[in-house]
């Protein structure tokens, strides 16, 4: 089968979407052209005085009547055929449209007076539209057939060889011309069309190559911010390693390898310890956004909830009771605490919700944490009372590196990575995160904080190969 | 008492696992670069290879290991790693990454002790 369809456009679902887009648009203006041929037929004869023979209202009324049937046609099949290239596709379908619509002009021009026939200017609007769909050779191919077939007409009806089908009404009396007009109306009609063709491939052929840069720019975009994040990584690396000898070395000297060590010796290097360990968890965050950044997957493992809030509880009871935090778990009807995705994303996620939220709350408060259905998503709520974020910084807090002014006097320490990580590994979850301070459980001085992260039961597939989309231009063509 | 090479380009992770080993009583040889640690295992025929991921390039670690595996050596082999399950770069041991177990740094004694102790009596026990 003629292959149509150039190579780069293949697997481009905004080529096709354009194509059946574009079949549409002429489906429906072909309906709208019966009604103005049923009409300039009614119309001419009963009201503007044209004289239309009723040979001439026979044939104009058959080829109104064919357009329409071949239009349903066209319009049930449009549904059945997608775009596979290499079968018949909705390209296919655009020349087919072309070439009967081109016939049936030809006969309405040739019924309404050939050379003098006011519709003959409805083929420079064909090749317009040919040169916006198909290739560029067909396109040719076809302004060749139409010229030579119209010349032929106008030629045979000169030397009486062909009926003519003027229509009185619209000239004053039958024209009598020679050849000379017929060879200069031939001559500027084809040149009329060959230049619209040249013009009109040219103009859409630079848009595609326009388009095709803009994809590669975007493409390369995509790829440099690959390599950027690899480079990241690299120097995260070479960071991380010293941290991890010196902390291989501290730990030998507290479990005594070499010889004992005095209590305040030891109460120091526990101090280094936990600095050093505060670094390498910080690192580890920043290696785990390059990574999800460089890696474009999509996670398909059951992950429940349910089970990473209990661990999560399990593992910071210790801390919320040195500042006797109670921390309430409330479930609201919910069967299902199964989502789709990657648990220790998951867990460092909500994990970084609840160390903040802990981190942030004053002794003796309080944090609840709600499990709940909300249509598709899954959400949890971690509500708490403790000092909020300031209005106008609460859409900020995603940004990497940002604490919130009123965080600074606390001696808890923050890098401000916590919450973008939450965010890009939520969105990377297809999830919401929302948050809102007041909570709603808090008091004046300490309005609290409500962080609330939906996740989807179900994760939509990425597709990998796809190629990237550009939003598509609205409108007919 | 076990004759254990370290090849690893850190001084002070090769320090620290030298302390360690030495306490449990085996006997330590060590090498800096890939080249060296090549020909310490070949020269010296150690009952345990400890190797570092990432040296001079990353992954030359792995290379390392396959070369010796491609050149018949059998020697259990342990590999330093700092970016196994932190960050979800799960490494499995198989045909790729030849290597029997992972340690992943900051290394903490007790369970370098553990893996090597494990390691060596899965070998005495293979012979």
């Amino acid at each position: 089968m003629i292959s149509l369809v150039p190579k780069w456009a293949h697997n481009y679902d905004e080529f096709w979407n354009t194509i059946r887009r574009r079949n549409l648009w002429f489906i429906k203006l072909r309906y709208a052209a019966v009604l103005v041929l049923i009409g300039f037929v009614f119309v001419g004869q009963y009201l503007m005085d044209f004289y239309f023979t009723d040979q001439q209202v026979n044939a104009l009324l058959m080829i109104a009547l064919s357009i329409l049937i071949y239009n349903s046609l066209i319009h049930a099949i449009r549904l059945k055929i997608g775009c596979n290239p290499d079968s018949f596709n909705c390209m296919h379908l655009s020349l087919i449209q072309m070439l009967l619509d081109l016939t049936a002009l030809m006969l309405l021009v040739y019924y309404t007076g050939t050379i003098f026939s006011p519709l003959n200017v409805f083929f420079i609007f064909h090749m317009v539209i040919g040169s916006l769909i198909l290739p560029n050779y067909l396109v040719y191919v076809i302004c060749g057939l139409i010229i030579s077939i119209y010349s032929s007409l106008i030629y045979y009806q000169y030397i009486g060889a062909l009926e003519s089908h003027y229509i009185s009404g619209l000239y004053l009396s039958p024209i009598a011309h020679n050849l000379n007009y017929n060879i200069v109306f031939v001559l500027v009609f084809s040149f009329l069309m060959l230049m619209t063709v040249i013009l009109a491939n040219r103009i859409a052929g630079n848009l595609l190559k326009r388009e095709g840069q803009l994809r590669e720019m975007l493409d390369k975009l995509d790829e440099q911010e690959r390599t950027k994040q690899k480079h990241i990584m690299g120097i995260v690396h070479e960071i991380k390693s010293p941290i991890t000898a010196a902390e291989s070395l501290v730990d030998l000297i507290l479990q005594n390898y070499l010889g004992p060590i005095s209590e305040p010796v030891e109460t120091k290097l526990l101090r280094v310890r936990t600095r050093l360990d505060d670094s390498l968890y910080l690192i580890n965050n920043i290696l785990k956004i390059s990574k999800l950044r460089l890696l474009n997957e999509s996670f398909t493992n059951d992950v429940d909830i349910n089970t990473i809030i209990r661990k999560l509880i399990d593992d910071n009871i210790e801390s919320a009771n040195k500042k006797r935090i109670k921390i309430n778990f409330l479930q609201q009807n919910v069967e299902n605490t199964i989502v789709e995705g990657e648990a220790s994303l998951l867990e460092l996620a909500l994990s970084n919700v609840l160390g903040n939220s802990i981190k942030y709350t004053e002794t003796g408060g309080r944090i609840d944490i709600k499990l709940a259905i909300d249509q598709k998503y899954l959400s949890v709520s971690v509500v708490d009372d403790g000092i909020g974020i300031p209005e106008k910084e609460v859409s900020s807090i995603y940004k990497q590196f940002f604490r919130a002014s009123n965080t600074r006097r606390y001696e808890a320490e923050g890098s401000g990575l916590g919450l973008s990580l939450v965010k890009e590994i939520i969105q990377h979850h297809n999830g919401i995160i929302n948050v809102k301070s007041p909570s709603g459980i808090g008091a004046k001085e300490r309005p609290g904080t409500n962080m609330t992260i939906k996740l989807p039961f179900v994760q939509r597939e990425l597709d990998k190969n796809k190629q990237r989309v550009l939003t598509p231009l609205h409108g007919g063509l | 008492m076990s004759l254990i090479a370290i090849i690893d380009d850190d001084p002070d992770i090769i320090e620290a696992s030298t302390l360690v080993l030495s306490s449990k009583g085996h006997k330590v040889i060590s090498a800096n670069n890939l080249e060296d640690g090549f020909s310490l295992v070949k020269d010296r025929n150690p009952e345990l290879i400890i190797l570092d991921v990432m040296m001079d390039e990353p992954d030359d670690g792995f290379f390392l290991a396959q070369r010796l595996r491609r050149e018949g050596v059998k020697t259990p082999i342990l590999m330093y790693t700092s970016v196994s399950k932190t960050i979800g770069f799960e490494y499995g041991a198989g045909e790729m990454v030849p290597v029997d177990e992972f340690v992943e740094k900051p290394i903490s004694p007790d369970q370098l002790s553990e893996k090597v102790a494990n390691l060596l009596r899965k070998n005495t026990e293979g012979k």
